[in-house]
């Protein structure tokens, strides 16, 4: 790969003073008292994760879909220059087109990266101790499996065997006690009268391996969605969850999507690291395809492109593909207080995929133009 | 044999109502040029100069027609470098300075790392812009972005030379420098082709383009009759 190439095209997609910016400037923000990330002293734990969690997701969110609009328009502008101007004096240096439009369009890339790492870098610099000393912070792994929607009327009790049955071909659910914290399971019932009144829900974890029986059990009084936490019994093996509704109040309704399992993590600034991987895989992807699109279409309708198709992600369920949805999930996840779980093949593919296509038209529209063959000479023929 | 031969160029660009109408620019366009000749295309604004040689530097594509440089079709990987192009404008990045520029240019023609500084360097010096070597292109006047396009164009000796109107915006000085360069290409047995609209470039032939074809050549002294014969073929210039 040409480097002299990918280094224009990092040059052209990096905001260079806007990233200094976000290192230097959210942390002097959040000493000014712009954070306000005081958590209240009743609060402890992993619940007290949450106010840094919302400071992280705020500034994620806003931060980086500012970012993803600049760098489509950065993009196509650069796509257009390729293809109009700077075609002129490269196509007919380039012995391979392909391989020029790979490197500007990874310099591009790139460019993303760095950028979001300077506002991950920020993020964190603002946030700086989010937690104290010696408390856990807690990545989600995935959601539980099990059954889609659980509802539990009035003193009933779920299906546990059929439904609520956590096997663990990963490991991820052994725990000795002398190890340190506990991963957790993580709940966000919600009672079908929503903020009226409240019921009782005990939800019990017993391992079902014939050495142990231990168990953990969490009984909580559930009004509207509530968040309830459960550590998972120390030992080994799969895990049977039983959740029992109180003797009165409102049915309970818990689906499959709102049941997270909890593995303790060494630091939460790895929420940053989590979500600058999920953007890099979105605003990335998408600063490829805006190169290709605004070299072939200028750079109006290469922005607009890009950005319909981006929007258009979250409408058709492509958003997976476009990076989209699993960068909101992330910050949802983020908001709660927790670290995301790193994106997904389905986001990998697609940011290859929108990399593959900005390249390819790129390479179109730099290559040198050859002359037809319909010369009365053989030998005119390229 | 030629070193630039070109036969039965065509080029059309579409105009009207979505683009269904066309103008035809070149019209079986003919022409050749020998090793260490200069040419000189000729003819008022918009007979077409600008496309042939946009053509001939792989920038825009013909509709139809050749061109061999050596025996060679124009567009072929051998001929990569072997073509130098001198644009009319200022297509260079602005924002890169001028001697990384032909650094960038020097690595994309597979110039050894270590020759590719001193290159630039060297040709920034030759046009004389080795003071402003480190400036952003885009920070240079009409008359200097000249002058760096012309170090573009000759960068890597390349054996056949495309320059429009290479000469606008150049003072005196620049004139000189512009003289000298091109006697030393041709001295190298370097063919130059010139698309110009202005009288005042030696050369060894001038042809005149008219309504997309060559429609007299002739001499130097050809181009200080240009006007005359721009009213013989029937248009003012």
């Amino acid at each position: 790969m040409k480097s002299s190439l990918a280094r224009l095209g990092l040059e052209r997609g990096l905001p260079l003073g806007l990233s200094l910016a976000l290192v230097v400037g959210l942390p002097i923000w959040s000493l000014a008292g712009g954070a306000n990330v005081a958590t209240p002293n009743a609060i402890s734990g992993i619940e007290a994760a949450q106010t840094p969690g919302l400071l992280r997701m705020g500034l994620w969110s806003g931060i980086s879909s500012l970012l993803l609009i600049g760098a489509i328009w950065r993009g196509s502008k650069a796509g257009a220059r390729f293809a109009k101007q700077d075609r002129m004096w490269l196509s007919g240096r380039m012995a391979s087109p392909a391989v020029g439009a790979l490197a500007l369009v990874f310099g591009a890339m790139a460019s993303v990266c760095i950028c979001l790492g300077a506002l991950g870098l920020g993020v964190e610099l603002a946030n700086g101790t989010s937690r104290a000393e010696g408390e856990p912070a807690f990545a989600k792994v995935r959601n539980l499996p099990g059954q889609d929607l659980t509802v539990l009327h009035t003193g009933e009790a779920a299906d546990s065997q059929a439904a609520w049955v956590l096997e663990d071909p990963k490991g991820q659910l052994g725990y000795d006690p002398r190890d340190g914290t506990a991963p957790h399971l993580l709940f966000m019932p919600t009672t079908l009268a929503g903020d009226g009144p409240s019921a009782l829900l005990t939800i019990t974890a017993t391992r079902t391996n014939k050495a142990s029986s231990a168990n953990t059990t969490t009984t909580q009084r559930i009004r509207g969605a509530t968040k309830v936490l459960l550590p998972v019994p120390p030992g080994d093996g799969d895990l049977v969850l039983t959740l029992e509704h109180g003797i009165d109040g409102p049915p309970i309704r818990l689906s499959q999507v709102e049941s997270w399992l909890l593995v303790p993590r060494s630091s939460t600034h790895l929420v940053s690291v989590a979500l600058w991987q999920r953007s890099c895989l979105w605003i990335a992807g998408a600063i490829a395809l805006s190169l290709g699109l605004g070299s072939a279409l200028g750079a109006p309708l290469g922005l607009l492109l890009t950005l319909a198709l981006q929007l258009l992600g979250f409408e058709l369920y492509l958003g997976a593909v476009f990076g989209g949805l699993p960068w909101v999930d992330a910050l949802t996840t983020a908001g709660m207080g927790f670290i995301p779980g790193f994106a997904g093949l389905d986001a990998v593919t697609g940011c290859l995929g929108q990399f593959a296509v900005g390249t390819l038209l790129l390479a179109r529209g730099i290559r040198a133009k050859s002359l037809p063959a319909s010369s009365p000479s053989d030998g005119a023929k390229p | 044999m030629a070193l630039l031969s070109i036969q039965g160029i065509h080029k059309s660009y579409p105009k009207g109502f979505l683009g269904l109408g066309k103008t035809e620019v070149l019209r079986g366009l003919d022409l050749e040029l020998e090793a260490g000749q200069t040419k000189v295309i000729a003819g008022p604004n918009g007979s077409g100069k600008s496309t042939l040689l946009r053509i001939l530097a792989g920038v825009e594509a013909a509709d139809a027609g050749a061109a061999l440089v050596d025996g060679i079709a124009l567009g072929s990987k051998q001929l990569l470098g072997q073509v130098g192009y001198l644009p009319d404008g200022a297509p260079f990045p602005p924002e890169l300075p001028a001697r990384r520029t032909l650094e960038l240019m020097a690595t994309l023609l597979h110039m050894p790392r270590k020759d590719r500084r001193s290159c630039a360097e060297g040709l920034l010096e030759k046009v004389g812009l080795g003071h402003v070597a480190r400036r952003p292109i885009g920070q240079f006047s009409k008359g200097m972005q000249r002058r760096f396009a012309l170090a573009s164009a000759i960068l890597g000796d390349p054996k056949l030379l495309l320059l429009d109107e290479p000469t606008d915006g150049l003072d005196a000085e620049g004139f000189g420098v512009f003289d000298e360069l091109l006697g030393q290409a041709r001295q190298r047995g370097a063919g130059i082709l010139v698309a110009t609209h202005v009288a005042d470039l030696p050369c060894d032939e001038v042809s005149v383009l008219w309504n997309g074809k060559v429609e007299r050549r002739g001499g130097p002294e050809t181009l200080a009759g240009l006007l005359g014969i721009y009213r013989e073929l029937g248009q003012p210039a």
